[in-house]
């Protein structure tokens, strides 16, 4: 078992994770209400079809929740926005075999924006650098 | 000139296929080095008017009110009169919560992945 961070696309978010679970195992954990329901959030209520929506509940944040594809045994995503903060973002499952009874999950979280301002967002780093910038400065002042 | 019209980055209601237009304005804001070194000016040195920015700058007047405009526009900065001039102020608190939306993500797929490594 093992537990990786990416940051090689700077928009997004990604987490990877590999466990003792066959594909179609992983699968069931990514899809199945109760096997969700242990680790997604304390209540997960999902259609996992195209254009359902749904709700997930985590650590108290209650998330609307839509389902945008379903490759059937692979990946599924779904978009997601938390009541109270509002900011819309998509997560992708994806379930890659890695050697027999084995399975590794990607789990890609993106902000959402318009294609045109999609590749805008790789300046998230530089954005983080000039809010601590404004920050120093706040201080000095 | 029109009163700051802030921009937080999450005002958005309801889950929709449609884009983020707040979350575009600002990083459609911040993509251009002019208005982001404007930007920059405006945090270190604190407000100023389009004229003052105009002199330690190449560009006209005009470009630099255009540019300004957008800043405010995306929630990034905010005109303020004093007197018979305008100052623009720089508010970037729109950036801290999209730096804030990365690092809950980051946390809350760290919890959700561990639930998860837990249940096996």
């Amino acid at each position: 078992m093992e537990h990786t961070d990416h940051d090689e696309r700077q928009e997004s978010i990604i987490r990877e994770v590999e466990l003792d679970l066959a594909p179609e195992q992983m699968w069931d954990a990514i899809t199945d209400r109760d096997q969700l329901q242990q680790w997604l959030g304390e209540t997960v209520d999902i259609d996992i079809r195209p254009g359902a929506t749904g709700i997930v509940v985590d650590d108290e944040i209650r998330r609307h929740v839509v389902v945008e594809r379903v490759d059937y045994g692979r990946s599924w995503s779904f978009r997601w926005r938390p009541e109270d903060a509002g900011t819309l973002s998509r997560v992708t499952f994806e379930v890659i075999p890695v050697r027999h009874g084995h399975s590794r999950l990607t789990i890609t979280e993106t902000l959402v924006a318009s294609a045109s301002a999609r590749h805008q967002l790789r300046w998230e780093a530089r954005i983080a650098c000039l809010w601590a910038h404004t920050m120093a400065f706040a201080r000095i002042r | 000139m029109g009163s700051a019209h802030r921009l937080p980055v999450g005002a958005h209601d309801g889950v929709r296929p449609h884009p983020v237009s707040a979350l575009d304005e600002l990083f459609g804001a911040l993509a251009d080095p002019t208005r982001r070194a404007l930007l920059e000016r405006l945090m270190r040195s604190g407000p100023d008017t389009a004229t003052r920015l105009c002199e330690h700058s190449q560009l006209t007047r005009q470009a630099i009110v255009k540019h300004l405009q957008a800043l405010v526009d995306a929630g990034l900065a905010t005109p303020e009169r004093h007197g018979r001039e305008v100052r623009y102020r720089a508010t970037p608190e729109s950036l801290a919560e999209v730096v804030a939306w990365l690092t809950e993500s980051s946390s809350g797929w760290d919890r959700r992945l561990a639930r998860l490594r837990a249940t096996r």
